[in-house]
C-alpha cells in the first residue's frame, strides 16, 4: 500500500531532516509513528499526501511512485483521508457543512446520498451537533470533527496527524476502537503520536522517529 | 462543475454584499461608457455625413432670363455628378440670410435692394465628392455665360476629415483609458473578494481540492455578474437615449440609438473580462 524506499528529506536550508527511511506499510494495517516533537512526523505524512516531495528515494503509493507522479496527485489524493495538524476547519460553516465539502470535493454528486453519507458517520463517531457552528466547538469536539472529515469521504489511506492530542481519555479509547475496526475492515491507517505509550497499550504496531531515524517499536 | 459551485455557494455565502456594491460600480462604469459611446456615435455620423456632402452654389448675373435659368437647370441636372438642383430666389435668399444672422439681421434693413443674385443650389452625389469628379463639374461651370461665379463647400472638407481624425484617437484613447478602468476596478473588487478567503483556498487544496475546482466558481460568478449587470446597462441607457430622442426630435434634431450588434459585441466582451478579471491569482492558489 505505503513503500518508503531509502527516502531522504531535509528542509530547504536546514541539514538535518528524515535519513534513509524504509519502511512498508500493509493494506489494512494501522501503524502509528511515534517521536517527540520536531522529529518529522508530519513530515512522513506530508510525503505520503504529496504536499512535499523527498530530496532523494522514492514513495510508493498505491500504483503510483512520488515525486514521479507528481501530475497525478489529485488521483492519489482521491483515495486519502487525512486529519490535519494543527486544526484547520471553515469556521463560520457548520459541523455538516465542513463535512460535506470533502464529499463534494472528491465529485459525490447525488445531494440525498451525501447527506445520508455525512448524517450516518457523525451518527455513528461522534455525539456532535452537525447544526453547530465550528467556531462554537471546544479543543475535543473540533479534534473529533478532524477525524470525522478524515473518515467521511471512506478513504482507502487515512492519515492522521496527532489524532488524540485534545481529546479526553473515553473519546481517545472510542477513537482507536474505530481506527481498529476500520483497519480490520480493509482501511489502512497510518497515524502519528508524541506518546509511543497509547500504540503500546492498545497493541496497534507503532515506529519510533529519533533523529531523523525510523526504528520499530521493538528496537525502543 | 456543479460540485464546485456548491462549495462556492456554502463556503463564500458572506461575499454577496461586496457583490452587490461590485454589481452597482460595474452599472455605473458601464451606463457611462454606453452614453458616451452613444455620444460619439452620433457626432462621428454627423461629420460623416458632412463629410460625404458637397454643394455648389452658382450665382447667376442679374439680367438672366426665367428661360435661360429653366435651361441651365435642366442642362445640370443631367450630368451624372449631380443629385439635385434647386433655385435659391434673391427674395428666398435674403429670408435664409435673415434667419442665419438671428438678432444680427437688422444690420440688412438699413440696405435699399437686395443684394442677394439669384443662386442655383447643385448637390453632387455621394460617390462623385472626389476631387476629379468636382474640378469636372467647375470646369462644366465655367462654360455658362449667365453664371457669374461660383463656390463650393469642397473645401471645407478637409476640416471635416480633420476633425473626424481627431475625435475617433480622443475615442479610441477614451476606450482604452474605459477598459483599463473597467479591468482594473473588476480586479479589485474581485480581490476583496478573494483575499478574504485565501485562507479556504488553502484549506481547499489540502482537502484534495483542484485549483481548477477552486477558480471555475470565480470565472462563472464573473461572466453571470458582468453579462447581467451590462445587459442591464444596455438596456437603461437605451431606454433613457430613447426618451431623449423623442423629445430632441421636437426640437428638430434628430440622434441615432446604437446598432443591436454594438450592443451585443458589448456585452459579450465585458462578460469575458468580467469573467478573466476574477481568477484568483496563482501566486494565491
Amino acid at each position: 500500500m505505503v513503500r518508503f524506499d531509502d527516502l531522504t528529506y531535509s528542509y530547504p536550508g536546514k541539514t538535518s531532516g528524515l535519513k534513509n527511511i524504509n519502511l512498508s506499510i500493509e493494506k489494512g494495517s494501522c501503524v502509528f509513528i511515534c517521536g517527540s516533537a520536531s522529529e518529522y512526523k508530519t513530515t512522513i505524512l506530508n510525503l505520503i499526501y504529496g504536499q512535499i516531495f523527498p530530496s532523494s528515494g522514492e514513495i510508493k503509493i498505491f500504483d503510483y511512485v512520488l515525486p514521479e507522479d507528481k501530475k497525478k496527485l489529485h488521483q492519489i489524493r482521491a483515495k486519502i483521508g487525512y486529519a490535519f495538524h494543527p486544526l484547520q476547519f471553515f469556521e463560520n460553516l457548520t459541523v455538516k457543512e465542513n463535512l460535506l465539502i470533502p464529499l463534494l470535493i472528491r465529485g459525490k454528486k447525488n445531494k440525498q446520498d451525501i447527506n445520508k453519507v455525512v448524517d450516518e458517520c457523525i451518527e455513528e463517531m461522534t455525539d456532535l451537533n452537525p447544526l453547530s457552528l465550528v467556531k462554537t466547538l471546544s479543543s475535543s469536539e473540533k479534534q473529533e470533527l478532524n477525524l470525522l472529515r478524515a473518515f467521511v469521504v471512506n478513504p482507502i489511506l487515512l492519515l492522521a496527524d496527532e489524532p488524540f492530542k485534545y481529546l479526553h481519555r473515553d473519546d481517545m479509547e472510542r477513537w482507536i476502537k474505530i481506527f481498529q475496526n476500520k483497519a480490520n475492515s480493509g482501511m489502512t491507517i497510518i497515524a502519528t503520536s508524541a506518546n509511543s505509550n497509547i500504540p503500546e497499550k492498545f497493541g496497534i504496531k507503532f515506529y519510533i522517529l529519533k533523529d531523523g531515524k525510523l526504528n520499530t517499536g521493538d528496537e525502543k | 462543475m456543479k460540485n464546485s459551485l456548491r462549495v462556492f455557494g456554502i463556503l463564500y455565502r458572506d461575499r454577496l454584499p461586496v457583490r452587490a456594491l461590485n454589481v452597482l460600480l460595474q452599472f455605473f462604469l458601464f451606463s457611462i461608457f454606453l452614453i458616451l459611446f452613444a455620444v460619439f456615435f452620433n457626432i462621428n455620423n454627423y461629420f460623416l455625413k458632412l463629410g460625404s456632402k458637397v454643394t455648389f452654389y452658382a450665382f447667376l448675373k442679374n439680367n438672366t432670363s426665367q428661360d435661360e435659368v429653366t435651361k441651365i437647370k435642366t442642362t445640370i441636372q443631367n450630368w451624372p455628378e449631380v443629385n439635385t438642383i434647386k433655385l435659391i430666389k434673391p427674395d428666398e435668399g435674403l429670408k435664409i440670410l435673415k434667419k442665419s444672422l438671428g438678432k444680427e439681421s437688422d444690420i440688412l434693413s438699413t440696405l435699399e435692394t437686395n443684394p442677394l443674385p439669384a443662386t442655383l443650389e447643385i448637390n453632387i452625389r455621394t460617390e462623385f465628392t472626389e476631387k476629379i469628379y468636382i474640378q469636372q463639374v467647375s470646369d462644366k461651370l465655367k462654360k455658362f455665360s449667365a453664371i457669374e461665379w461660383f463656390d463650393t463647400t469642397e473645401k471645407y472638407l478637409g476640416n471635416v476629415v480633420s476633425i473626424r481624425k481627431i475625435l475617433t484617437n480622443i475615442f479610441i484613447g477614451g476606450t482604452i483609458i474605459f477598459v483599463a478602468i473597467i479591468i482594473l476596478s473588476l480586479r479589485i473588487m474581485a480581490n476583496c473578494i478573494i483575499n478574504r478567503y485565501q485562507e479556504n483556498f488553502k484549506l481547499l487544496q489540502m482537502l484534495g481540492a483542484s485549483r481548477k475546482f477552486i477558480i471555475v466558481p470565480f470565472i462563472f460568478e464573473g461572466f453571470l455578474e458582468s453579462f447581467l449587470t451590462s445587459l442591464i446597462s444596455v438596456i437603461t441607457t437605451n431606454y433613457t437615449l430613447l426618451l431623449l430622442k423623442e423629445e430632441l426630435e421636437k426640437l428638430e434634431v434628430n440622434i441615432q440609438l446604437l446598432p443591436l450588434n454594438y450592443h451585443i459585441i458589448f456585452v459579450l466582451l465585458v462578460s469575458v473580462l468580467g469573467a478573466l478579471s476574477n481568477i484568483p491569482d496563482r501566486r494565491k492558489i
